[in-house]
């Protein structure tokens, strides 16, 4: 761990940016179709719901991360078990968040450039900011936040002022039910990126005010979800439902239909940028824990050492994990990555829960 | 110290040969920009023209000499595979992100369209919202061979005339691809776009000549539209009907209403603006359709007298003759065609997801039984700058 300390608004802003992440351009709930907007308010709530429960964890140990927790609930052993499994999924999703960054960049702005070029010097940049530590990702997260969050927000408008959205899209509300919406928030939305936000234990003991964490990052979780929300109701009005189904990445379909007057057009290249910084914010994230966690589970000094460990690991798991870009997409929705988001966002958390509560009778017994 | 600035600066320095992302750079004048592509059939499988801008003539002051854009034709077995057959002719890479229309002909419309808007759809370069038109009683390369008044890009004036024609004529509801792909993947509504087609000497259209002169030799301009079921062309709507269609659907921003009064005079009112309140209501578990046209009007121009105070009987008139041509295109499409152009099964859909569950399936069949009432709400609000009956004023 490292020494510093990080101030609350710095963690909203590191959250938000870590929410939207790739999924603000990949559109979420496309299973939904026009109801999408309904999955994702669902979503949402999970999200909140699953965070307070993370949040009676570090009630218990505000000042450890998640592998030091581990530790101590489950015993040495089988705590480091536990945690590497932990790391292993982190530097998994890594891969995958730098899949998205290079996927999205290599089909609509540097067509020809090489995928391990992009991958490459993608990686450079998680690795530079992981380097430099905690303090500076978050410095460089309000940097981010102020910048790519309003662009978001006026590319909506941009939209809505170019005349071409259709209200109507939005109709027929429910049309098949709750049952499809609901499957599409829980565990599809609900694990990416809302139960993503799990990383968070890994920055939590970093923080100032300790009694404020948890409230800091519901507000954040529900800022993401407001911002989701926009986005994918500026989509269906837009594209319509059945044009979102086909496109890879929505979001970016959307933008590129904005044109006011003839003038403000072909805003595309600058909204890929916008979008990938929260991408590389989501990255950036998900090294720093792998590479600390590494540090904190081998006990370790400094966990700098451990990016030469995993920085070609993920490199190398990003381009070879999957054939195309197809099964990459289908990464999201698969049945065994849902079981395993399940299992260690939701499950691990309240048996971590479960013990510690036990102990705690234990010792009231004992007095 | 020192060692760190060296290497700090070394870093700076490979940096910029890294991160310029020049890798697939493509100057200007590598590109060949294409402004219009036009698919037609052929022996082979496609005939593909695709009209390229020369940008130096289009930006020098004395374009006689030149044209502004050249067409590069070819056959091949795929629209892609035809594209990059290109390259035998084109000394350039054709760049498509700068598209302007797309032109498809009647035979392929009528044959099989939905492998061209596959290639639309995927190829990065292009986006969803270029205009799409068919070609009528033309070859779709023929209207790509037409110099153009005006507008010195003949794309660019195709795109432009879509879009005058839509605001101040009557419209369509599908103009872009993205409109189109919609409309053909949904099951309540069927796809209507423009069609296309020159007028006059189709020889002389490719010559500077034809632009040289005040009345140009050929022109291309805005015809019928189209009418397809599913992704199939089935027929097309001649202008009375198309007004009407307009009517239906209520993509009219501002248009002129002619209205017969007396032997070989009319009646004129510009319609400012059109709305249609649609109401679907069940009865004995049929759905039941109410279009009310709401319409302001002024004055603009008439051939018999009217009372100065009393617009009634203009209104009547003008009721009787919008409710008469969009009737008659309702019959048209219903008996015809048989198709359901207008997306009174998407309103169902939407409206009473319920209902659209059972028709979904055959709603082809049920359409052309569906009972749709038509009403108008007319008010004329200005007679022009001019008040009371000039006409006998000017005769008196």
């Amino acid at each position: 761990m490292e020494k510093v300390k990080i101030s609350n608004y710095q963690l909203y802003t590191l959250m938000v940016l870590f929410g939207l992440g790739s999924s603000s351009v990949l559109g979420l709930g496309k299973e939904a179709m026009q109801d999408a907007w309904i999955s994702i308010i669902i979503g949402c709530c999970f999200g909140v719901i699953i965070f307070l429960l993370y949040g009676m964890i570090i009630k218990n140990y505000p000042d450890y991360s998640i592998i030091e927790i581990l530790n101590k609930t489950f015993g040495s052993k089988l705590g480091k078990i536990i945690g590497f499994i932990y790391i292993i999924y982190f530097a998994f999703y890594t891969s995958v968040v730098l899949r998205d960054i290079f996927e999205l960049l290599s089909l609509y702005v540097m067509t020809e450039t090489p995928i391990f070029v992009l991958a490459l010097v993608s990686i450079i940049v998680f690795a530079y900011a992981t380097f430099l530590g905690i303090e500076t990702i978050v410095r460089f997260g309000v940097l981010i936040f102020v910048i790519s969050i309003p662009l978001k927000l006026l590319f909506i408008l941009g939209t809505i002022a170019s005349g071409i959205t259709a209200l109507e899209n939005l109709l027929p509300v429910l049309e098949n039910g709750l049952r499809p919406v609901i499957g599409a928030s829980f565990p599809l939305i609900t694990g990416i990126p809302f139960g993503q936000m799990f990383i968070f234990l890994m920055v939590l003991p970093y923080v100032k005010e300790k009694e404020k964490t948890v409230k800091t990052s519901i507000y954040a979780i529900i800022t993401t979800g407001i911002i989701l929300l926009l986005i994918t109701i500026e989509n269906i009005i837009t594209l319509g439902p059945l044009f979102i189904d086909l496109s890879v990445f929505p979001t970016i379909q959307t933008i590129r239909l904005v044109n006011i007057m003839n003038f403000f057009q072909r805003l595309e290249g600058l909204a890929v940028v916008v979008f990938l910084t929260c991408g590389f914010m989501k990255g950036i994230v998900y090294l720093y824990s792998v590479t600390t966690g590494l540090n904190i589970l081998f006990k370790t000094k400094n966990y700098k050492f451990y990016l030469i460990v995993a920085l070609p690991v993920i490199l190398m798991c990003s381009l070879l994990y999957t054939q195309n870009l197809s099964t990459h997409l289908d990464l999201r929705s698969s049945i065994y990555l849902q079981l395993i988001n399940v299992a260690l966002e939701i499950l691990l958390p309240l048996i971590i829960i479960f013990i510690i509560y036990i102990k705690q009778l234990k010792k009231n017994k004992l007095k | 110290m020192k060692h760190k600035h060296i290497l700090l600066i070394f870093g700076f320095i490979s940096c910029l040969f890294i991160l310029t992302g020049c890798w697939g750079k493509k100057e200007l004048d590598e590109l060949a920009l294409v402004s219009a592509i036009a698919i037609d059939e052929s022996e082979l499988g496609y005939l593909v023209s695709v009209q390229v801008m020369v940008p130096r003539e289009i930006a020098s002051d004395f374009s006689d000499e030149l044209t502004t854009v050249k067409l590069f034709s070819d056959e091949g077995e795929s629209l892609f595979q035809t594209i990059r057959k290109l390259t035998r002719d084109l000394p350039r890479k054709s760049y498509f992100t700068h598209l302007m229309a797309i032109i498809i002909s009647e035979n392929i419309a009528k044959d099989n369209m939905v492998e061209i808007l596959d290639f639309f759809l995927r190829d990065p370069e292009v986006r969803p919202d270029v205009p799409i038109f068919i070609a009528k009683d033309t070859l779709a390369q023929d209207i790509l061979n037409v110099l153009t008044h005006i507008e010195p890009i003949p794309a660019s004036k195709i795109k432009k005339v879509g879009l005058n024609f839509q605001t101040n004529y009557y419209g369509v509801r599908d103009t872009t691809f993205l409109n189109l792909v919609t409309s053909i993947a949904s099951a309540g509504v069927n796809p209507a776009i423009m069609g296309l087609t020159v007028y006059g000497n189709k020889n002389e259209g490719e010559k500077n000549v034809n632009i040289q002169e005040i009345e140009a030799k050929a022109a291309i301009k805005i015809t019928d539209f189209a009418i397809f079921k599913n992704e199939k062309l089935i027929g097309w709507l001649n202008e009375d009907e198309s007004r009407g269609y307009s009517y239906l659907i209520g993509e009219i921003k501002n248009t002129i209403i002619t209205i017969p009064c007396d032997k070989n005079k009319t009646q004129n009112l510009e319609i400012t603006s059109f709305k249609n309140k649609t109401k679907l209501k069940m009865e004995n578990g049929k759905p039941i359709i109410n279009i009310t046209h709401q319409i302001n009007s002024n004055i603009a121009q008439l051939g018999c007298s009217i009372d100065k105070n009393n617009y009634q009987k203009l209104e009547k008139l003008l009721e009787k003759e919008i409710i008469k041509d969009s009737q008659h295109t309702l019959n048209v499409i219903q008996k015809k065609f048989k198709s359901d152009v207008v997306g009174f099964g998407e309103l169902i859909h939407r409206k009473k997801p319920v209902v659209w569950k059972k028709l979904n399936q055959n709603w082809d069949d049920y359409f052309v039984n569906l009972t749709v009432n038509l009403s108008a709400e007319i008010k004329i609000n200005r007679p022009g700058v001019v008040d009371g009956d000039v006409i006998k004023k000017i005769l008196k």
